[in-house]
């Protein structure tokens, strides 16, 4: 299991947000009944852009608010299809490992099952666990849901994968927090 | 300086330069090519100048664009960067052309000049799969084939019940729109050649009702009212399927059965339009597709197959390039991943192998010995037509069959089922013969070459139920389920040593689609 806090830096986000904050304090100062000098504008535009680059980068929920669900949900999977790589979630005798991957700024959990996994587990499967009690059935807003959700992961794969005497723990199930 | 001053001063100026440059194009298109077009007339043909004075009004307003830049920045930069965001899109638009999605194993670019990638064709697989991906966005558990599989049922059940315009079940499966379109005909023998998806319409904020429209190629007969004639047609109809949106689709058991979408009773729906099992109101797209409305419905009477003399060579479609999935490398290692036991060779030796069985059943008319190896559609498809030729006195004869080549075209995952898709190359004598009375060939030679073989090529898609269970023997003639020999599977597909249907994909690979080379569209 890997949680990450978000699943990618959004920096072009925040970078657009700020371009944004800097434009509309030109138009502003453009076209308001007051009067600016413009003798500092030069340094106070660039200055307004990063301010608000930097505090929508550092506000998941400014990153939230000003990027897509579609984006986000890209980026989950993106990164849980590395993780499942840097994490060497493939490299089981059996092909049977899965990865549960918890996105923190997204609140969305991700399955990637291996290829012995995909072959006796329908993918619909995982589409059907709850991780939340909310209309996103893969948004866990809490631990109690989340843990239920791993026990949900726990049922199926013992249902489609038995434990045979044979059955080395070849990942451990201990979680990897990345920061 | 001010600058709202600067501005007020120089805005003039600043708005005739940004105005030279938002229509330099127009103006530089009539001068550099002007000509041309204008000389053309009304005719297209004339684009060859056209494009010329594109080229010419790029270069000037280019040059504009950097002297904005220059002398005034605060217009020239905002309008280079808007410039450059249109000219990106539309340079990743025209780069994602289905050329390059799609490709030849042989010569990519004799697949995007061949005749068959004509417009039409692209359009229609940028559809198919543009609605599939939009599907699955909003519904992660759809399953293109299962759908297919549930339009063909509606479709199916609504043309029997055609005689009974009133009947609850039409109310439960078509909407106002669509029952509007049919009329009271009894009809029977309900055969699908071809059904696909052609487009899906998701409404924006998560409300309202995703609609898929449906392109159907099918024949069916119409029974006169005294019921003494039938006259089959050929049907090609377009329908609207629709359902509420955040609906899920449910699994194979569902899909292919016609229930309630709430509890999955098939139970027939009560008069009143509710569930006799949950109570829960049935139809209107709530949990299960119904039918919005039929938006084409053509239909061409059908003559009875006729037969004509010498068949050798090659038919036209083989040399066609072949439609290869552009994911497919990457799926097959991942099938050959999913399933060890499995290799390129054992993928060819079971298509071969089919396909062999298939053409001894329908030379000797033994359509039983096909019944384990396809699906219950397919089935009632090939013994149509085999009845179709035995009806008009017929027989069509097969021999020296040879499986040539063989190319994996295609594999899929979907939530619930696999497929593979196998272009199959071959070569056999193809004649037809005449029947005696008794149904027996009397050796009278009335279509095709006895001597010449006829070369052709197809696409053959077998599916396989995710999760299903190990195949008993790796035998393609033998039962999946038990191992015993396909000798005793009924016509309903189940075996008759071990009681199991296994015609549904959920022990082996069954063979769902036969489509000719020149139809085939991924």
């Amino acid at each position: 299991m890997v949680a990450s806090p978000r699943s990618g830096s959004y920096r072009d986000v925040a970078l657009l947000a700020g371009a944004g904050a800097a434009w509309a304090c030109l138009v502003f100062v453009l076209f308001s009944p007051w009067s600016f000098s413009g003798t500092w504008l030069p340094l106070e535009l660039p200055l307004i852009g990063a301010a608000t680059v930097w505090m929508v980068h550092r506000s998941p929920r400014l990153l939230r608010l000003l990027s897509s669900l579609e984006r986000r949900h890209r980026q989950v999977s993106l990164a849980a299809a590395e993780a499942f790589h840097t994490e060497a979630v493939h490299g089981t005798r059996g092909r049977t490992g899965v990865l549960v991957y918890l996105s923190g700024l997204e609140d969305r959990v991700v399955i990637v099952p291996d290829a012995g996994i995909e072959a006796v587990v329908p993918g619909a499967t995982w589409n059907d666990l709850r991780w939340g009690d909310g209309s996103d059935p893969a948004a866990p807003h809490d631990l109690e849901h989340f843990l239920s959700g791993l026990d949900q992961v726990g049922a199926v794969l013992a249902a489609a994968v038995p434990a045979t005497d044979d059955n080395p723990d070849e990942i451990s199930n201990a979680p990897r927090l990345r920061t | 300086m001010r600058l709202r001053c600067w501005l007020l001063r120089h805005g003039p100026a600043l708005l005739v330069l940004a105005m030279v440059g938002l229509f330099a194009a127009e103006a530089a298109a009539r001068v550099g090519g002007g000509q041309g077009y204008s000389g053309g007339g009304r005719s297209s043909s004339s684009g060859g100048g056209f494009s010329g004075g594109g080229g010419g009004s790029d270069g000037d307003l280019i040059f504009l664009l950097i002297w904005l830049c220059l002398e005034h920045p605060i217009i020239g930069i905002p309008l280079t960067i808007c410039v450059a965001f249109v000219a990106y899109r539309h340079h990743k638009k025209g780069g994602r052309g289905l050329g390059s999605r799609y490709s030849s194993h042989h010569d990519n670019h004799q697949a995007s000049s061949s005749p068959r990638w004509s417009p039409g064709l692209r359009a229609g697989i940028a559809a198919r799969r543009s609605a599939v991906a939009q599907l699955r966005a909003v519904d992660p558990d759809f399953s293109e084939v299962l759908f297919i599989d549930h339009a063909q049922l509606v479709y199916a059940r609504v043309h029997q019940l055609r005689g009974e315009l009133d009947h609850p079940t039409l109310h439960e499966l078509l909407g106002p729109a669509a029952r509007k379109r049919l009329n009271a005909e009894s009809v029977e023998e309900i055969i699908f050649g071809a059904t696909r998806v052609a487009g899906a319409e998701i409404p924006r904020g998560g409300g309202g009702q995703v609609r898929v429209k449906v392109a159907f190629e099918t024949n069916y007969a119409v029974v006169s009212s005294d019921g003494g004639k039938r006259q089959h047609y050929l049907v090609r109809e377009t329908w609207s399927f629709a359902r509420a949106q955040g609906v899920r689709s449910p699994g194979p058991d569902r899909m292919r059965a016609l229930g309630c979408g709430s509890c999955g009773s098939t139970l027939e729906v009560k008069l009143d339009g509710t569930c006799p099992n949950c109570e829960m109101p049935r139809g209107g797209g709530t949990h299960q597709w119904h039918v919005a409305s039929i938006d084409k419905a053509e239909r061409t009477a059908l003559a009875p197959p006729r037969a004509q003399l010498g068949g050798g060579g090659v038919e036209a479609g083989t040399r066609l390039p072949s439609v290869v999935d552009p994911d497919l490398a990457v799926q097959q290692r991942k099938l050959f991943a999913r399933h060890p036991e499995m290799t390129a060779a054992s993928v060819q030796a079971r298509t071969a192998a089919v396909f062999h069985k298939l053409q001894e059943a329908w030379s000797n008319q033994s359509w039983e010995l096909a019944r384990p190896y396809e699906t219950d559609a397919l089935f009632a498809v090939h013994r149509f037509w085999m009845d179709r030729y035995r009806d008009a006195g017929l027989v069509n004869k097969l021999d020296q069959v040879e499986v040539f080549r063989q190319e994996l075209v295609k594999v899929d995952l979907d939530p619930y089922l696999e497929s593979i898709t196998v272009r199959v190359y071959a070569r056999m004598l193809d004649w037809m013969e005449r029947l005696d009375e008794d149904g027996r060939p009397t050796g009278e030679l009335v279509g095709g070459s006895k001597t010449e073989l006829r070369t052709f090529s197809e696409y053959w898609t077998f599916v396989r139920t995710i999760g299903g269970k190990q195949p008993a023997s790796s035998d393609p003639h033998a039962c999946p389920s038990c191992g015993a020999p396909l000798d005793d599977v009924n016509m309903a597909g189940v075996c008759g040593y071990c009681e199991s249907k296994i015609t549904t994909g959920d022990f082996d690979w069954v063979l769902s689609r036969i489509e000719q080379d020149d139809a085939y569209v991924g």
